[in-house]
């Protein structure tokens, strides 16, 4: 009978409740407790800094920050191909680098508003107001470049029971976003400290993401459409605004001497190798930092050449194309196609298969393990067969040998499910001090650069060509250049594509070459039922030395004009029917 | 045992407030119909999925618009609808957006449109060995963009399109007046196909449109010799 008494006590004690919710719960901390106290409040901007959109290492298409998986932005954009038989067939719907993300920009304004309130020194308030007001621009800076013009929500929304109505904001124009953007880092830079630990941002990380902010919203105005009445794109006559403001930001970082490029190793490729790796670098501005056991990642256990990859398995992912290889020029300067046959076509015979990419820009190698170049001491043989006079062998599986020797090597093209693709692999970021029987997933430690000068004088360097700077734009290319041990330009070799090409290659796997098609309206071009293309190396037994023929491989890719702006989720327009969707979705 | 009989008899209790069955049917109306250029009277030519879309919202203030797509003959339908009076128009095609048309749909209701398209291309297809030689001309009855691209592509089925093809010519018009453009009679040859196989072939044409579409020649289907 007990339970009946309660059962029958619970409605009456519905009604009694009200005030027992207005007591504060005693394990959640209430804002006063917070806002009052300095090691409180820098837990808070921890997470601010957490949710920034950083498409690092844990950045995976189709599953967001923060996860696990095998597809990069660099197989959205031909830098690489997937390698397990390049199992997508597409490359993306508009939802696959999706992030509508509107419960972060409320935790930053709840931030400022109560940072505002509370009783701290003025000199602390406005510390922590200026980095606030960077993580805003950032995140909306990760909404913008995705769906054009968004909501833009400066105050914190409370519902109050009837006010759905005024809660529910139709999109911005995607100008009036770059604007405010552009406010923000304003106030950022004249509230923020000339220096700070990496991880932490500065005056000059607002002028970085100034740079690259103002620079999409340059590009989007000279190369874009209008659409929607501005909810995407930007009207042209726009365009040299943006450009002065990307390049005026980066002219300020430049011109205050904080930061230096990396150059501590007299061997160019070495030295370009360490720039990613040593973490003791004046070139870096902001960077997200990892340490294991608390917070891996796993771009080493994704990506080691097979031959050396972890007893765990996976390894080799991310496959670069040859179109990629070939985009490095040569150090003189010259175009960078790789020389496969002599002058009647004849496949040229290499007795050293590394002299195929001899004298080419040392980035190259210390970006990508061509075929037979070096890892932890051993090379990493990337063979498709082996020729015996008429005869040409070939395998599905690593361990078939022929006459003694494996057929397609260890990381070799054509080996059981996980195959390698195009013959490269990535050598970016990987860290050859990490003994391959201790690497797993969440395993690795190395730091990823958000910012570094090294971007900011490509920001330079595409503005000022915009501009018709041309000077301007050699001077900042030839400054890369000659750190990368590559012929320099004259003004008058400065184009778009000498611009972009050095882009591409100074930061290839550095996740900015998606959205640089993006910006640029070049990626349906690029890829319109287009397949990309492997370097396969094969052993001549006659001649004991190895010729390369080229195959394409993967799925056609199709870009189609609609990706330049992603879908926005139906969900999200069924709480908000203010919102327009997307051209062509 | 008390105790839990107590509890099963409230569950039942609650069970039976709260069931009450869906019992409205489903959408049972269609909406089909063409988007006609308005100088041949014919469906305009496109592509599928991609060629344009069908909005259509309920006809009162507070709607949310849905788009669905239309087809590559330029017909469109939409079997799941319900009931009602909706605002339909097409969108985001090659062609100047037509006004908007108020519907009362119920059973299957049909409703054209009539639009100008940017560009129209005719083509004639003359197989040759191992290819196919078009000759076309591109017209137009209203300007709109710069005439930026001409395209010929070939595919082993109809769906051929300017992204879905075998082999295909691609030719940058953007330097070129388009007065020049409109005058001349052009020959594209696609080669690479496979003799003996049957193959689908038409023309693309793009002007500097927002939504990058093409306009397209009628599909023309060959054998190759």
């Amino acid at each position: 009978m007990p339970v009946l008494v309660l059962t029958l006590a619970l409605p009456l004690s519905f009604t009694s409740c009200k005030k027992v919710l207005d007591v504060q719960p005693e394990n959640i901390l209430q804002d006063e407790t917070v806002f009052s106290d300095e090691s409180a409040v820098n837990i808070y901007l921890a997470t601010l800094y957490y949710d920034l959109p950083i498409e690092d290492f844990t950045y995976i298409v189709q599953n967001g920050f923060d996860k696990s998986g095998t597809c990069f932005l660099e197989q959205l954009d031909g830098e690489a191909i997937l390698n397990i038989a390049d199992d997508k067939n597409s490359i993306g719907d508009g939802t696959w680098v999706s992030w509508w993300n509107y419960t972060v920009v409320r935790n930053v304004n709840h931030f400022m508003d109560q940072i505002e309130k509370s009783s701290f020194s003025e000199q602390q308030k406005n510390e922590w107001m200026g980095e606030a007001k960077y993580i805003r621009a950032h995140y909306y800076f990760g909404m913008v470049k995705r769906y054009g013009g968004i909501p833009i929500v400066k105050e914190v929304q409370n519902y109050t029971g009837d006010n759905l109505e005024e809660l529910q904001i139709p999109r911005n124009t995607e100008k009036e976003v770059y604007d405010f953007i552009a406010s923000d880092l304003d106030e950022a830079i004249s509230l923020l400290p000339e220096t700070s630990i990496k991880e932490k941002v500065n005056k000059y990380t607002a002028y970085a993401l100034k740079s690259r902010a103002m620079l999409f919203a340059g590009s989007i105005a000279r190369y874009g459409n209008v659409n929607l009445n501005g909810v995407v794109g930007i009207p042209a006559a726009d365009a040299d605004h943006y450009f002065q403001l990307s390049y005026d930001a980066a002219k300020a970082i430049i011109d205050s001497h904080k930061y230096s490029l990396y150059n501590k190793e007299a061997d160019k490729e070495l030295n370009f190798t360490n720039l990613f790796l040593d973490p003791d670098n004046p070139e870096l501005i902001f960077v997200k930092s990892y340490h294991f056991p608390e917070k891996g990642h796993s771009w080493d256990y994704r990506n080691l050449p097979f031959g050396q990859r972890s007893p765990e398995g996976s390894g080799g992912r991310i496959n670069p194309t040859l179109e990629l290889v070939e985009t490095y020029d040569y150090k003189d300067g010259s175009q960078g196609k790789l020389k496969l046959t002599d002058g009647s076509g004849n496949p040229i015979k290499y007795a050293n298969p590394l002299d195929l990419f001899r004298d080419k820009d040392p980035r190259l190698g210390a970006s990508i393990i061509v075929p037979f170049a070096d890892w932890r001491g051993t090379a990493v043989d990337v063979r498709a067969g082996i020729i015996d006079g008429a005869n040409t062998v070939t395998s599905g599986s690593f361990d078939d040998e022929y006459k003694g020797m494996k057929v397609i090597g260890s990381s070799g093209i054509g080996g059981s499910n996980e195959v390698s693709q195009t013959g490269f692999y990535v050598r970016k970021y990987m860290n050859p001090s990490y003994d391959p029987a201790t690497i797993d997933t969440w395993t690795s430690s190395t730091q990823y650069i958000e910012f570094r000068l090294g971007e900011i004088l490509l920001n330079y360097a595409e503005a000022a060509f915009e501009l018709g700077e041309n000077p301007d734009a050699a001077w900042a290319l030839n400054q890369l250049r000659s750190r990368a041990g590559v012929a320099s330009l004259s003004d008058g070799d400065i184009t778009a594509g000498k611009v972009r090409n050095e882009r591409t290659v100074e930061m290839a796997f550095e996740r900015q070459h998606y959205w640089d098609i993006r910006r640029w309206r070049i990626a349906d071009g690029l890829m319109n039922n287009t397949q990309f293309t492997a370097l396969m190396p094969y052993y001549d037994m006659q001649a004991n030395a190895y010729i390369f023929k080229i195959a394409k491989v993967g799925y056609a890719r199709t870009f189609l004009p609609q990706l330049y702006y992603e879908r926005i989720d139906p969900a999200e327009i069924a709480k908000d029917s203010k919102l327009i969707q997307n051209p062509n979705y | 045992m008390k105790i839990v009989s107590i509890y099963s008899l409230l569950f039942v209790f609650f069970l039976s407030a709260c069931s009450k069955i869906d019992n409205y049917s489903g959408p049972n109306a269609a909406i089909k119909g063409s988007v006609i250029d308005n100088l041949t009277n014919k469906p305009i030519q496109t592509e599928a999925p991609n060629g344009f879309f069908i909005r259509i919202e309920e006809n009162h203030s507070n709607a949310t618009p849905r788009n669905f797509s239309g087809k590559a003959d330029g017909t469109f339908q939409n079997t799941a609808v319900f009931a009602g009076s909706y605002k339909v128009l097409p969108i985001n095609g090659a062609f100047f957006t037509p006004d908007t048309a108020i519907v009362n749909v119920s059973g299957v209701t049909t409703v054209d449109f009539t639009v100008t398209p940017f560009l129209r291309v005719d083509a004639t297809a003359t197989t040759v060995s191992g290819g196919v030689v078009l000759k076309y001309k591109i017209s137009r009855s209203a300007a709109s963009g710069k005439i930026m691209e001409r395209k010929a592509v070939a595919f082993q089925s109809d769906k051929v399109s300017s992204t879905v093809f075998n082999a295909q010519v691609t030719t940058n018009l953007s330097a070129i007046p388009d007065e020049d453009i409109l005058d001349t009679e052009f020959t594209d040859t696609i080669t690479g196909l496979e003799s003996g196989k049957t193959y689908y072939v038409r023309v693309a044409a793009k002007t500097n449109n927002s939504n990058n579409k093409y306009n397209y020649s009628e599909i023309i289907q060959i054998t190759v010799p």
